[in-house]
């Protein structure tokens, strides 16, 4: 098996990003990754637990896990989002492209300006 | 001041995430973690920049040791690099992530204005680990940490633009 690796992290890109399933399955994958990062970091500032998320939002505390380790195969559902939003008290943009790839970011919304986080932004 | 961040990658993880795109099935798992990789290596940029005391790991890793001072600076082979790294080198961070079915380490080097986020082994979690309680799993994966270490000072990870 020597010298069967790749020479450049890019060589295993190109390798494993050949056809258009699998670009779009890694674009999925890297939302997936930033939905956690999101979730987790909203947690720590607000104190919160990952169950009472589970709870507010009407999910199970594994599938909470899931997301915030970066272990969820699929994208959640915008139903899942819209209750996980609400559960966050924060506002969350989903784009979705005429090509079929998605984007979610993080932004206030009209519900969620008096929350905590963002009353001390601006206030800041 | 501006930090670099790159990702890199040791050619034992990359040789089996490689190895996995042959296999059925085990395809996107190699996919999701190298996206997973990016993500990590795309946040530790974002954070780095953003003027923030403390630079935090997200997603969260499974188990996470970090090496500061004398012990970063004296295990670096004694090549021109080495020596390089070894006086740049402020602090170490080995985590372990398991995503996808795959238990990855991973080692963030700071090294003044230049952090390196490098994938150093990447196994597949059998079905034994599967079936072990999540404290088991820290333990074997802090087991880990220890043997990865070397990985790292071995100085051969691959490039990435």
């Amino acid at each position: 098996m020597k010298n069967k690796h790749p020479k450049t992290v890019d060589a295993l890109r190109d390798e494993l990003l050949a056809d258009d399933a699998s670009r779009f399955e890694y674009r999925e994958q890297r939302i997936i990754a930033r939905l956690g990062g999101l979730i987790e970091r909203i947690l720590a500032v607000d104190s919160r637990s990952q169950s009472d998320l589970a709870r507010a939002a009407g999910m199970s505390q594994a599938d909470i896990n899931a997301l915030v380790r970066g272990r969820a195969v699929h994208l959640p559902t915008l139903s899942t989002l819209r209750r996980l939003a609400n559960a966050l008290q924060v506002g969350l943009t989903v784009n979705i492209r005429a090509n079929g790839e998605v984007e979610i970011s993080e932004g206030p919304s009209e519900a969620a300006v008096d929350a905590p986080r963002y009353r001390n932004q601006r206030t800041s | 001041m501006v930090t670099r961040v790159k990702l890199w990658m040791h050619p034992k993880a990359a040789e089996a995430l490689a190895a996995l795109r042959h296999h059925a099935g085990m395809r996107s798992k190699a996919i999701g973690s190298l996206a997973f990789f990016d993500e990590l290596a795309a946040q530790r940029r974002i954070e780095s920049n953003a003027m923030s005391a403390v630079v935090t790991l997200r997603p969260a890793p499974v188990a996470v040791t970090e090496y500061t001072g004398a012990s970063v600076r004296g295990n670096w082979p004694e090549t021109e690099e080495g020596r390089d790294l070894g006086d740049r080198c402020n602090g170490i961070t080995l985590c372990v992530y398991e995503l996808h079915e795959i238990s990855t380490v991973i080692s963030i080097v700071d090294a003044r204005t230049e952090s390196y986020v490098v994938a150093l082994s990447a196994l597949l979690v059998n079905d034994v680990d599967r079936r072990e309680p999540e404290a088991s799993s820290v333990v074997l994966a802090r087991q880990r940490l220890g043997r990865d270490l070397a990985l790292l000072f071995d100085l051969t990870w691959l490039e990435s633009v």
